[in-house]
């Protein structure tokens, strides 16, 4: 029934109000959107604020201030315990995951030349698979780590070795991949071990 | 009024999208995890559906019949990434457990099934008794669903602790497999009932 009514209606005209139609609702939407927008993005990103001092707290242990410098497309956190000891030098990187990119804060102890801790901060992996790189289990591999490359092995990791997660090996080696590169940013920015 | 109510509760068991319908099964598999995932994944569901099958039957008249389609989907689209930043604004925890699946609920065909076969056809309060009905139905299937599984797995409800620290959680439940063996002994025993109350 309904067939029959859009061929008699076929022609330029009808053809006019169907593009007319969707042209108007896109701009209605767009313009609500943009409305919801400005309204909320304030809130999202005080709430990745949150995320990021937290995360600085979390991978540098002792931490209860800290101060932010902005590098070469990263971000350097310096942390301080309550006496004003330097706790270690944090990094926010981020770089290509399995989908989207991985934002990851690395905090390091650049004297003893060790990854302190890291925590994933965003990312848009396979829910169940990839996106177990937020895993605990998966972070703790890093911790006191030397600095170095590091090699993804399916299990028992030795010495310089990161136990992988069946079934996401792409997501691993790029978290891998990028905490070498968040090390070499920190020893840049160091000064190699200052 | 009894065309209403009748329209309303056709969603909550007769018509259950979850448990008759087998529709939005992305969703349902994938966040039924948690309880807590399972009703916020509900609500946000039902959401939707409400304020675009009140949209869309208000502008059916205006809407072409060629280009219905991809008009219901620009309008779900438009409550869908309301739906994503509000969550992420005001509910960071819940916007963070559901993840991607917030923005998928675009394709949920749930949502465009009742735009097509319900919305478009009938008048603006049967359409609100409809997505009230089916919003219902649907969030009660994933909080049933989503109970069980936590409780097996995790053996806790909506994060609390019921089972004790004696219980060994069976992991696989919360796994996706534990969603299809769930889901499939549901529909079983939903048919079950159906059967018996067809046959008296």
């Amino acid at each position: 029934m309904n067939e029959k009514k859009s061929v008699q209606n076929s022609g330029p005209d009808n053809m006019y109000r169907l593009i007319f139609t969707l042209v108007m609702i896109g701009i209605i939407s767009g313009f609500v959107l943009s409305f919801v927008f400005q309204w909320t993005a304030p809130h999202i990103e005080q709430h990745r604020l949150a995320a990021q001092r937290e995360a600085v707290f979390s991978v540098l242990p002792g931490t209860v201030e800290y101060e932010e410098e902005i590098g070469e497309r990263v971000v350097f956190f310096r942390g301080f315990d309550e006496h004003d000891n330097q706790t270690g030098v944090a990094v926010l990187i981020s770089g290509s995951g399995f989908q989207g990119d991985i934002e990851i804060m690395v905090g390091t102890d650049p004297r003893a030349e060790k990854i302190r801790g890291i925590k994933i901060l965003d990312h848009t992996e396979t829910p169940g698979l990839g996106a177990r790189i937020t895993e605990q289990q998966f972070l703790n591999h890093f911790e006191d780590m030397p600095f170095g490359t590091y090699q993804l092995v399916q299990q028992d990791p030795g010495e310089m070795e990161v136990e992988g997660i069946s079934g996401a090996t792409i997501s691993a080696r790029n978290v891998v991949q990028i905490v070498e590169r968040a090390v070499g940013k920190i020893q840049d920015y160091t000064g190699g071990g200052r | 009024m009894y065309q209403l109510i009748k329209d309303f509760k056709q969603g909550l068991w007769e018509e259950h999208p979850l448990f008759v319908m087998i529709l939005g099964m992305c969703p349902t598999l994938a966040v039924t995890n948690t309880a807590i995932n399972g009703l916020a994944m509900g609500l946000a569901t039902s959401f939707v559906l409400i304020s675009s099958e009140i949209v869309i039957s208000l502008v059916k008249k205006l809407i072409p019949n060629d280009v219905r389609i991809p008009s219901f989907i620009l309008i779900i689209a438009t409550f869908v990434t309301f739906t994503d930043y509000f969550l992420k604004a005001f509910l960071p925890d819940i916007a963070a457990s559901l993840s991607l699946f917030v923005p998928l609920i675009v394709v949920n065909c749930l949502i465009l099934g009742r735009q097509e076969s319900f919305a478009s056809q009938n008048p603006v309060h049967r359409s609100i008794a409809d997505a009230l009905g089916m919003g219902i139905g649907f969030t009660w299937g994933l909080v049933v669903l989503s109970i069980i599984r936590e409780l097996l797995g995790m053996g806790s409800i909506f994060g609390a602790e019921i089972l004790g620290t004696g219980y060994r959680q069976m992991i696989f439940m919360i796994l996706p497999g534990g969603a299809f063996i769930t889901l499939g002994i549901l529909v079983g025993i939903i048919n079950l009932i159906n059967l018996k109350r067809s046959g008296n």
